[in-house]
This record gives structure tokens, C-alpha cells and sequence, in this order.
């Protein structure tokens, strides 16, 4: 009965185990294409731990960049601005710069890099002249970060990325220690709900339906 | 304790008990939200200052930093603001002391608000240029928490009093009819059988004092019956069947209570000279045709205060209250005109004489009979139905002697006490047990010789002796109980006067306290008809004794003197039965059926009733089938 209390106590991507029963869902509900995707993000989540870090960095930057077409959220979801899973967004085949960061957040976790060095960071893209996202990644605290963006394939490092502004970055770690020192009365909590709570909430939600 | 008290006490319990987990939850709750709230505040303050600085972090020195977060430290919300660089090392610390004004210590014992710390990464441009950690201050939220307390506490406080109000209101107005019930309890036990006029309004106590107000009419109704058969028995026990007119025994007991109470008249004895030769001539039928007539005549004389008896075939009497010389003698001869008249239609012209003495507080009750035949046989010399009429001649002594011999009694303290009258228990299984005794008092006067007993204290009581000499009694018999080791109850006998007397009231409490003796040996009595002449005085006497734990009797009782429904009103109980009651029990048809119902009636009254001096075999197997309390042989 406590199982859902898990995610905020354990690594999340820990929980990303997917199902058959999900894979029959998602091809049901979207077509066979989209299972495909799930299933190749699942494989390259199982078969590629043993790479380097700057090679885990390329094959999900490729992969995201590859199979997901950038669509605008309120043309996805009908909403100015949403989060999806990553699940979500491979079943669509489509996301926004949040959804690309958001996967490949995830991703690079599953696949073993530190958390500490990944940041998802709000930044001002100058020539679009509109808010975007990047994943960054700081080999160490005083390093330059690479940046992982849906806008160029090529990862960079920042300090070649003129065309972006950088305005603020948070750590998911952070995050969720913050959410797990509260337990389960926070759930319920108004003033605490975010996208990035809302989130978790579904990602939970879809490993825990199709079990 | 009563039952709207235990109610009251187990339901205000019950509310202080929810209002208190109910006032300690809500309080949780309130804090529960501060702490909350407070971790919110210093996130959002971590993320914003931290924005606001990120800008200036390239220069780690540049007082803009501080300056900034002093601006937002200063509104004091905050217990700490830690500015680290990228290595960890501290580059600005702002701290408030840690202390929390106008809020108790055992408040935050109670109800601990923990201090929340957010911490927020700042950069600049893509490098991460430090931490910013911010940790807030309990104290606004101890303060806010105090205010609440006191808030909540307040009204928590009027509405349980309040609730206890009403509580209380409604307790009362359920439990009254409970308490009517009770008092109604109370009066049947106490031989009243009231009845609840106002019927409550909650069903099951409703149905309680609908029984109560059967069960009340239906005893009522018992009594009543009976004390009606009892009145039709009480006078045929008391009257001559032939001629309707009083018996002897009815005599007896009115003379000596006119003795008793110091009453004076006379007692006229009529007897038929010869009713043995009128039957021969004319049959038994004119005889007994004759007495009637003779009868009814009496029975019509104008005159008050008169009461005509039959006591045995051919001699009647009549006694008379207040009367004078002249006043008898009138009496008397018109009694002799109505034998004259008599004898004309019988042919019997010398048809009956009379013998006529006075009464008054000094006469001896034994030296009524031998006067009466004395002045019947002087009046026989006279001529046919004549009367004589002897004055004074009842007392042995003048009120003088007696009122010397009573003050020497006193003085010298010379009267005798003795146990008497031992009434015993008889029950099937137990022994027999000795349940009451009666204190006897003797006195003699100067000569040694024996006073009459009844007379002694008719004139004690006629020379204002009689409360001295009942105190002197009374502390003659206690000291006596004092000395035995297993005491029985005792009956002590005191006057009328002394029982009215606040002051003998006053004496005896302490004296029987004093004592030491257990009052519930002591049963104070008087008569039957001393009590009936001031049922009022009786009563409260009784009441009085019973309040310090002894016992009223009422000696030589029979139902016509005082009814058996008022004994509870008179708090009486014990009743010691006038011994014509119980003597032949068996040889008159109403006796057995009066006893049974003054038995019956009394049990309902929880009033016991003792016989005493019973001397038949009979008569004692009698009374100890009827369950009498208690029988002296």
C-alpha cells in the first residue's frame, strides 16, 4: 500500500522498469512506433553503462535529438506550458525543450552519471528571442559545463553557446532530498504542487498502472 | 452522590476530554502549517535572493552582496543567512540571536516548530559561483502560535462552559421527575401514599411513575380498607352486643385515662336488683327488652361529657367528666325517674339501685370498685331505685401528703427502677430473643408503704413535679444499662409534659449521648391515649428521639384510640398492644381478625408491635403465629 511513497525515498529512475504490459499499452493507445521508441530508450538505458561519461552524454543527446520531434506545448498538450515524462514523450514522438532536458536528465541518471554534475538550466535563447531549457553538465564544480540541446545536435560547452544567455539552473537532487525530508503529508499540499512535482507524479503513475 | 451529580461529573469529564484532544489537535494543526509555511518562505527566499545575486558573485568581494541580503535578512524572519563559494567557504553569515520573546518555554516544548533551511546553487553566467543557505526563525512562528493558543484556549473555554451550562440545564429538567419519584418513595414508606400529579415526559421515568402512582393508590386503598374494618371491629370489641352500650373493658381504659390525665366527675353504678324474678314472671325476652329500653333512655340524656356502659348482665355504669355535686345529683335523678317509670310498666316498682362516687386527679383506680358497691349497698337502704352518692373517698391520701411524698421521692432519689415486661423474639429457627424490657419504677413513702404507681404521677404531673422526676427516672435507668454488659432494649415511660418540653428535650439528647449507651436501645414511651390527646407534641418528640438513633413506643395501643394510618405520621415504631387485645384472644370473634389487621397493617408501616403480659397459653401460641415483634409473659 506504501509503494508509492517509494519514489520520493528511492533513485527515481530505479523505478523506470517497463513492463510488457506498459509497451501493450502505449502501442494500443499511440501505434507501433511509439512502443519501438520506449523500447529502444529502454535498451540504451540497459546496454550502455560501461561507456565514458562523454560518451553517455552523445548517445542520449543523439537519441532524444533523433527520435523526438520539438512540437510546442500548447500544441501538444493543449497547455501553455507542460511537462511530460519521458515515456510520454517517446510515445508522441514529440516535445518541447523541457521534455528534451527532463529525458535526458533522466537518462544520463539511469545510466549512472552523478547527479551533482547534471543541471537543468533556464536559459534566454538569443537569436529565437524566447525562454528555453538546456541539460548542462559540470565535469566539476568549476568547470565550464557542456551543454545538451534540442536546438543543435553538437554538444558544446558554454562557454561557444553566445547564442544562449544562461538565467538559472537547479539540481533535481536537491529537489527531491527537499520533497523526501517531507514523506507523504506533502502530497497534499497545495502550495508545494509544481511541474516538477507533477512530474514525479506521473512518472510514478505510469510504471505503477502497468504493473 | 446523587445521580444528576454523577451524570453531571461523567459528561463534563467526557467534553473536557474531546474539547482537550480536540484543542491539542487543533494546535498541531496550526503548527503543522507554520512549519510548512515556513519552509516554503525560506525556499522562495533562498531562490530569489539567490537569483538577485547571481549577477554580483563574480566579484565575491563586492559589499553589494551583503548589502542585499541585509536588506532582506533585516526583515527578520530569519534565524541565519549563509553565503558559501563554490569551494564551500563561507563568505557571509548573518545570524539573529536565538531567543523567542513573550512566548512560554513549555508552549515550545509542546508544540516545537523545527527551523527550516533552504539552500539555493547561484552562478554566474554558466559557472556555479556558490550556495546561498537560508534558515528561518521560529519565533514568528512561536509567536503567531501563541496568539493562537490563547485565542483557541478562550473560546475553547466558553463553549465548554457553555455546553456544561446546558448540560446542566438539561440534567434538570430530566432528572426532576426522578426526584419527585424519590420523595414520593419516601412518603409511602413513611405511610403516605401521595400521588404524582405532573407525569414526566420521558417515557421509561414516565412508566416508573405511572407504577408508583398504582402502586401508591393500591396501598392507600389497603389501608384505607382495613382501617375501616378495623373501626367496625374496634366497636364491637368495645360494645355490650344486647344493648349497644359500652363494655367493661372500654370502662376500665376510660377511667384510668381520665385518671391518668387528671380529670375529674363520677362513676355512677346502676344495678338491677332482681332480673332473676322478672324473668320468672314475664320470660327472658322482657328482661332482655327492658335492659334495652333502659338502654336507649340512657343513651338519650341531655346531658354531655357522659359515657353509659353495660359491663355484665345486670350492672351499668355510667361515667361523667367535670361534673359537681349538683350536677350528678341531677343526673341521678333522672335516671331514678326512668326507673321509676320502667318499673311501673314492668310491675317491678323497686327495679335497680345506684352507688355514686367521685373522681378526681388524687383517686386510686383499685379503690373505685369497692366505693361503688359500698354507696350501691347504702343507696339499697334508702328505698326503691334510690341512689347514694359518696364524695372523696378514692384517695389514701390528701393532695398534700402526695405532693410531700412526690418532693421526698425526688430529694432522697428513693425510687426503685426494675426490668420488666421482658418481650421476647419467637422465631422458627433462631432461640428466643429478647428484643424489649420495660423500665418499672416503684416508690414508697415515708412509712415504707407502696405508692400507686398511677397516681403517683398524675399528681407529679398535677404539682409541676413531673419533668423533674422524669429527668431523675431517665438518669436512674441509663446508669443502670450503663452497668449491664450485653444490654437488651428498654422501654422508658415519660409524661406527656416532659415530651412537649424543649427544655427535657434538650436534657435527654445530651444525657443519652453522655451515656454512652447505644441509642438504639432506648424506646421512650408514653400511652396510647396521652399521645392521642396531642398527636402533634408525640410526633415531634418522636422525631426528635429518632434523630439521635432511639426509638418511640406507644404503650397500651389499641386502634380506637389512635387510628393505625397516622402511626407512620406520629414516626412511631413500636406499638405495645393494650392487653384487653390479647387476653382470650380466641374467646371473641373480632379480637383475632382486629390483630391480624393492626399486624398487617403495621408491617406495611414497618411500625413493631409487642404484646405484653400474656398469660394463656392460647393466647401466647396466638400471637406468636401472628409474627408479632415481640411478647412478654
Amino acid at each position: 500500500m506504501l509503494a508509492w511513497l517509494l519514489p520520493f525515498s528511492l533513485p527515481l529512475l530505479a523505478e523506470l522498469l517497463i513492463s510488457e504490459s506498459l509497451l501493450q499499452k502505449i502501442e494500443a493507445q499511440y501505434d507501433r512506433q511509439a512502443r519501438q521508441r520506449v523500447e529502444d530508450w529502454q535498451r540504451l538505458m540497459q546496454e550502455n553503462h560501461d561507456l565514458t561519461e562523454l560518451e553517455k552524454l552523445t548517445l542520449v543527446n543523439d537519441f532524444f535529438n533523433n527520435q523526438v520531434m520539438f512540437v510546442d506545448d500548447i500544441l501538444l498538450w493543449d497547455k501553455e506550458d507542460y511537462w511530460a515524462t519521458p515515456i510520454e514523450m517517446l510515445s508522441l514522438g514529440a516535445g518541447d525543450c523541457e521534455d528534451y532536458s527532463i529525458a535526458k536528465y533522466f537518462t544520463l541518471k539511469q545510466l549512472g552519471v552523478d547527479e551533482d554534475k547534471l543541471r537543468i538550466t533556464y536559459v534566454k535563447a538569443v537569436e529565437l528571442n524566447q525562454a528555453h531549457m538546456v541539460l548542462t553538465y559540470f565535469e566539476n564544480r568549476r568547470s565550464i559545463p557542456l551543454v545538451l540541446d534540442n536546438l543543435i545536435n553538437e554538444i558544446q560547452p558554454a562557454s561557444r553557446r553566445q547564442d544562449l544567455i544562461p538565467v538559472y539552473s537547479f539540481n533535481g537532487t536537491g529537489l527531491w532530498l527537499a520533497k523526501s525530508r517531507g514523506e507523504g503529508q506533502r502530497v497534499g499540499d497545495a502550495s508545494r504542487l509544481s511541474l516538477w512535482e507533477d512530474l514525479a507524479a506521473r512518472m510514478r503513475a505510469e510504471t505503477e498502472s502497468a504493473r | 452522590m446523587s445521580l444528576s451529580k454523577q451524570l453531571l461529573i461523567l459528561l463534563t469529564l467526557i467534553f473536557l476530554i474531546v474539547f482537550s484532544v480536540n484543542f491539542v489537535m487543533s494546535m498541531d494543526n496550526i503548527r503543522s502549517y507554520l512549519q510548512g509555511e515556513s519552509e516554503v518562505h525560506v525556499q522562495d527566499t533562498a531562490t530569489s535572493l539567490g537569483l538577485s545575486l547571481s549577477p554580483h558573485m563574480a566579484d565575491e568581494s563586492d559589499p553589494i552582496l551583503r548589502t542585499m541580503m541585509n536588506a532582506i535578512f533585516d526583515t527578520g524572519y530569519y534565524k541565519e543567512m549563509r553565503l558559501l563559494d563554490v569551494d564551500d567557504n563561507e563568505l557571509i553569515r548573518l545570524t539573529n540571536p536565538d531567543e523567542v520573546r513573550g512566548v512560554p518555554d513549555w508552549l515550545m516544548r509542546f508544540f516545537p516548530i523545527e527551523t527550516a533551511t533552504a539552500v539555493s546553487e547561484i552562478s554566474t553566467g554558466w559557472n556555479i559561483a556558490g550556495t546561498l543557505h537560508v534558515t528561518s526563525n521560529p519565533g514568528y512562528g512561536y509567536l503567531k502560535l501563541y496568539e493562537q493558543f490563547k485565542t483557541t484556549l478562550k473560546f475553547s473555554l466558553l463553549i465548554l462552559l457553555g455546553a456544561i451550562l446546558l448540560l446542566l440545564i438539561v440534567l434538570r429538567m430530566t432528572l426532576r421527575p426522578l426526584k419527585d419519584i424519590s420523595r414520593q418513595a419516601d412518603d409511602i414508606s413513611a405511610g403516605k401514599f401521595t400521588v404524582i400529579e405532573h407525569l414526566p415526559w420521558t417515557k421509561e421515568v414516565r412508566s416508573v411513575a405511572q407504577s408508583m402512582n398504582s402502586m401508591s393508590n393500591k396501598i392507600g386503598k389497603t389501608i384505607h380498607h382495613l382501617n375501616t374494618r378495623l373501626d367496625k371491629l374496634n366497636d364491637n370489641l368495645n360494645r355490650d352486643p344486647l344493648t349497644g352500650l359500652l363494655n367493661q373493658q372500654t370502662f376500665n381504659v376510660d377511667i384510668k385515662q381520665a385518671l391518668s390525665i387528671g380529670e375529674f366527675g363520677h362513676v355512677i353504678y346502676i344495678k338491677f336488683d332482681d332480673l332473676s324474678a322478672l324473668s320468672k314472671l314475664q320470660g327472658k325476652q322482657a328482661v332482655d327488652e327492658l335492659l334495652q329500653a333502659f338502654s336507649t333512655e340512657l343513651q338519650q340524656s341531655p346531658f354531655t361529657h357522659t359515657r353509659n356502659y353495660r359491663w355484665y348482665g345486670s350492672e351499668f355504669a355510667v361515667m361523667t367528666n367535670g361534673t359537681t355535686l349538683d350536677d350528678i345529683t341531677l343526673i341521678a335523678e333522672q335516671i331514678q325517674s326512668l326507673a321509676n317509670q320502667l318499673g311501673q310498666q314492668y310491675q317491678q316498682p323497686d327495679l335497680l339501685h345506684m352507688g355514686i362516687v367521685s373522681f378526681e386527679r388524687s383517686s386510686e383506680f383499685d379503690r373505685l370498685m369497692p366505693a361503688l358497691v359500698e354507696a350501691y349497698e347504702q343507696a339499697r337502704l334508702i328505698e326503691a331505685n334510690a341512689f347514694h352518692i359518696k364524695e372523696n373517698t378514692l384517695s389514701s391520701m390528701s393532695e398534700m401528703h402526695w405532693k410531700n411524698a412526690i418532693e421526698q421521692v425526688i430529694k432522697d432519689d428513693s425510687a426503685v427502677i426494675t426490668f420488666t415486661n421482658q418481650a421476647y423474639h419467637y422465631s422458627e429457627t433462631d432461640p428466643p430473643k429478647l428484643v424489649m424490657r420495660e423500665a418499672f419504677t416503684e416508690v414508697r413513702d415515708s412509712k415504707g408503704q407502696l405508692l400507686p404507681i398511677g397516681t403517683f404521677f398524675s399528681m407529679a404531673e398535677a404539682f409541676d413535679l413531673v419533668e423533674v422526676l422524669d429527668k431523675t427516672l431517665v438518669t436512674k435507668v441509663l446508669k443502670l444499662i450503663a452497668e449491664e454488659v450485653d444490654p437488651a432494649p428498654v422501654t422508658i415511660n415519660l409524661s406527656l409534659t416532659s415530651i412537649a418540653s424543649a427544655d427535657f428535650r434538650q436534657w435527654l439528647g445530651k444525657e443519652v449521648i453522655q451515656s454512652g449507651i447505644s441509642p438504639s436501645l432506648l424506646a421512650f414511651s408514653v400511652t396510647a391515649y396521652a399521645a392521642a390527646k396531642d398527636l402533634d407534641t408525640f410526633s415531634a418528640f418522636s422525631l426528635f428521639v429518632r434523630q439521635f438513633g432511639a426509638h418511640s413506643l406507644l404503650k397500651r395501643y389499641s386502634s380506637d384510640v389512635i387510628p393505625v394510618n397516622l402511626l407512620k405520621d406520629l414516626n412511631i415504631d413500636y406499638i405495645r398492644l393494650a392487653r384487653d387485645l390479647t387476653t382470650d384472644i380466641r374467646s371473641n370473634t373480632n379480637k383475632p381478625d382486629l390483630l391480624d389487621i393492626i399486624q398487617e397493617i403495621a408491617r406495611l408501616l414497618e411500625v413493631r408491635v409487642l404484646a405484653e403480659n400474656v398469660q394463656d397459653d392460647d393466647d401466647f401460641m396466638w400471637l406468636q403465629q401472628a409474627g408479632l415483634f415481640g411478647i412478654s409473659r
